[in-house]
């Protein structure tokens, strides 16, 4: 048990660079043998993160909606020498290896980067950012946006039982439509609202642009053994391939 | 007589046609705990939002600690003292746990790093919400909620305390723990309420703040209903 959730207690700052690195190697190899040692990489990571499977498989399930497309139209629009053929569509060796590849890699990414980040709550992603040196303006960026697409979420929760709650119900007429669009319009006025009276109670709090946080990250032994591990093996994947 | 802590001199504001104050004067002295209430829409949340700097004033100035406030800089500082509690606590609180959103503002001030466990139990004892560290704030009840609010400011020790309708959701329970809260603080405070019970608990003098004027408050039951119309 104590394996199961390792690396929610690593240096974010870690984290981050192994996700980073992982992620520009996977995305720019062609090679099937880079790919089986990240894998590899991405099988360790999850187990070390202490995510449920099934978890897991809904974050990805989600990224491979948009890759649907990709993976069924590559095989037949890729020249090159023919594999097989269904009627008039013919499918190409080069085509139905280069969508393998495609979504082998975006699902390796995709695996790799929620079992390293997703352990961290994305207060401490922001502070490990600044210590990163990335601008305070992007950092903040982030952090908004993270922030206010929750506010905006709850709002939305909050309109829409208001509309429930007198007996709305949607149909295809005139009426739904207007209702829908007081809505979206109330939404994104409240929203902005009270996103604006969160930055105003940080600022109260001597808010200046940085997230100190609580835990702060001390440089431990299990930190450095996860950057020279992942380090290392990373250069393994670039020398591999 | 003493210096005063905080004072606004002759305050102007408006939101577009609607004017608020146009000639507010208020002093408040250290330990001075003062009450302020008036009708929905007298411009109770804006004034405090006025000292605080969250809005800046048509004219006249806000002086703190004998010394008059205009620049962003200046505001910074004056945050470091004056304590701003929200009336929606969903708006202030916004870390994962209580013990980060208590630590934020005293990280902030550059409070070292080591003390910071130390000051946030004592300020959940304050409030008697003794274990609560890793509890997650959202999923905290009404009441709960707004006393960590309080308690987020209180650990910025400020020398004033600004509190927009404190007693919102809290059961009469609760509402007692406050008063005992309030009354054992040496900051200066002003507390805007509807609770006149509360108000008479907790501060020396009431005031009633209408049509741009700040009166002392006398019982105005009657006059106040009248006036509504």
């Amino acid at each position: 048990m104590v394996m199961r959730n390792v690396l929610k207690n690593c240096d974010p700052r870690v984290k981050i660079l192994l996700a980073l690195g992982f992620a520009v190697i996977v995305a720019l190899t062609y090679s099937f043998r880079v790919l089986f040692l990240a894998a590899l990489f991405v099988l360790v990571c999850l187990s070390l993160s202490g995510l449920s499977l099934r978890f897991v498989l809904q974050r990805v399930a989600l990224v491979n909606l948009f890759l649907v497309l990709v993976v069924f139209t590559l095989p037949f629009t890729t020249p090159g020498t023919l594999w097989f053929s269904i009627g008039p569509f013919k499918v190409s060796h080069a085509g139905a290896s280069l969508a393998l590849l495609v979504f082998l890699k975006s699902n390796l990414i995709v695996l790799a980067t929620v079992a390293l980040l997703y352990s961290s709550s994305v207060f401490e992603l922001a502070h490990a950012l600044h210590h990163l040196r990335v601008p305070d303006k992007l950092v903040q960026l982030l952090f908004f946006t993270f922030r206010y697409l929750h506010l905006l979420e709850q709002e939305f929760l909050h309109l829409k039982e208001a509309a429930l709650l007198r007996g709305f119900r949607p149909r295809t007429d005139l009426f739904t439509y207007r209702t829908t669009a007081y809505l979206v319009g109330n939404l994104i006025v409240r929203s902005y609202d009270r996103s604006q009276r969160v930055y105003e109670a940080m600022l109260c709090r001597g808010f200046q642009g940085t997230f100190p946080v609580y835990h702060h990250f001390e440089g431990q032994r299990r930190d450095l053994f996860l950057a020279l591990f992942g380090g290392l093996y990373l250069v393994l994947m670039l020398l591999a391939g | 007589m003493a210096q005063p802590l905080l004072e606004l001199k002759n305050l102007a504001f408006s939101y577009g046609e609607k004017v608020l104050f146009k000639d507010l004067c208020l002093r408040l002295y250290p330990g001075e705990r003062m009450g302020l209430m008036g009708p929905n829409g007298a411009g109770k949340t804006t004034l405090l939002r006025l000292i605080v700097g969250l809005l800046s004033p048509e004219a006249g100035q806000i002086i703190f600690e004998g010394k008059p406030c205009h620049t962003p800089k200046d505001f910074y500082y004056l945050r470091r003292r004056v304590g701003l509690v929200f009336q929606d606590p969903d708006d202030q609180l916004f870390c994962p746990t209580v013990a980060e959103d208590i630590a934020f503002g005293p990280l902030n001030l550059g409070v070292p790093r080591e003390q910071i466990p130390g000051l946030v139990s004592h300020v959940l004892k304050m409030l008697g919400l003794e274990g609560f560290e890793e509890r997650v704030t959202y999923r905290l009840s009404g009441g709960e909620k707004r006393l960590v609010a309080l308690g987020t400011v209180l650990a910025m020790k400020p020398q004033v305390l600004l509190l927009d309708e404190p007693t919102g959701d809290l059961d009469p329970l609760n509402i007692e723990k406050l008063i005992d809260i309030l009354k054992g603080l040496s900051a200066a405070q002003i507390i805007v309420s509807h609770d006149v019970e509360f108000l008479k608990e907790v501060t020396d003098t009431i005031y009633w703040l209408e049509k741009g004027v700040l009166s002392p408050y006398e019982k105005k039951t009657s006059i106040s209903f009248y006036r509504a119309f």
